[in-house]
């Protein structure tokens, strides 16, 4: 019953991750200067509606252990060295999607001395994510889309 | 402890066997212009608090940087001809930058 109750999203999203990454998903979420609006829609992700965890996705404490960075906030200047630093410490392949409207193009923020506009300023990018917060649901596509750049890269031997 | 079993029991399950289903009817998702409504007089550039719409003055064209956009709502709010509105279409990601950013055409009569 367990199997037939997740059997749509699996699919997609579990064999998926298999098949490009071996095993599991683990990210990594960089706060670079967000309102915590989308860090709090990101963290939905784990409570019992979303439950990525049957997935095998999961949040990790540490970049080294992650293969996937999810980015919120447009990367302020106190962040930015904060995300370099997070970026290279990071296990290849260095996935890198930038949630909300911040990271994708700075949002209400804007481009400032103290805002970058945009997280592919600081780091390259290889999905985006928009809306103000986007939801968890969107996140997840973002995600699903993500593996698939990544598995079009892997077949192109970088 | 009884009490929060019960609970439990009523509750049943929460979680979504498919999570990425269609957003509410009412939700705010990506604006979407009709470039037939459209005069060209770009009230909606100048509210927009984020900079998601833009025009140049020599050209009837709305250019909308999906990325951008927080989905305010104040542009589709304050267009006179109605030309803008919201969808509830959240699924906006994206590979490539370029894909987000639309360029309408608008007939422009009373633009300049
Ligand atoms: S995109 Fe919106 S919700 Fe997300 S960090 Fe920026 S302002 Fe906050
Ligand atoms: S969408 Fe509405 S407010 Fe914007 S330029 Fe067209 S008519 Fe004017
Ligand atoms: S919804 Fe708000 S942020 Fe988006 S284009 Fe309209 S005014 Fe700008």
């Amino acid at each position: 019953m367990e199997n037939q109750h997740t059997a749509d999203l699996e699919l997609s999203l579990q064999t998926r991750i298999k098949e490009v990454l071996g095993n599991s998903l683990h990210i990594r979420h960089v706060d670079a200067g967000s309102c915590n609006g989308c860090d709090f829609e990101m963290m939905a992700l784990c409570n019992p509606v979303y439950d990525v965890q049957r997935f095998g996705i999961d949040f990790v404490a540490s970049p080294r252990h992650a293969d996937m960075l999810l980015v919120t906030g447009g990367g302020t200047r106190h962040l930015e060295v904060a995300l370099q630093k997070t970026y290279a410490a990071a296990a290849a392949p260095k996935m890198v999607v930038a949630i909300g409207a911040c990271a994708c193009g700075g949002g209400v923020v804007g481009q400032s001395y103290a805002n970058t506009g945009g997280i592919d300023r600081i780091v390259p990018v290889i999905v985006y994510v928009p809306g103000c917060p986007p939801r968890p649901s969107a996140i997840l596509a973002g995600i699903l889309l993500a593996l698939d750049k990544l598995a079009a890269c892997r077949a192109a031997g970088f | 402890m009884f009490e929060i079993l019960r609970k439990i029991w009523q509750t049943g399950t929460v979680t979504k066997r498919q999570p990425l289903a269609e957003a509410a009817g009412k939700y705010r998702g990506k604006i979407e212009l009709d470039a037939a409504k459209c005069n060209g007089c770009r009230d909606c550039v100048g509210i927009c608090p984020s900079g998601a719409l833009s025009g140049s003055s020599d050209r009837p064209q709305i250019i909308i940087e999906h990325h951008k956009c927080v989905f305010c709502g104040s542009c589709a709010d304050n267009c006179e001809q109605r030309a803008i509105k919201m969808t509830n279409q959240c699924y906006l990601e994206a590979k490539d930058k370029q894909d987000l950013i639309a360029r309408i055409e608008v007939s422009g009569e009373k633009c300049g």
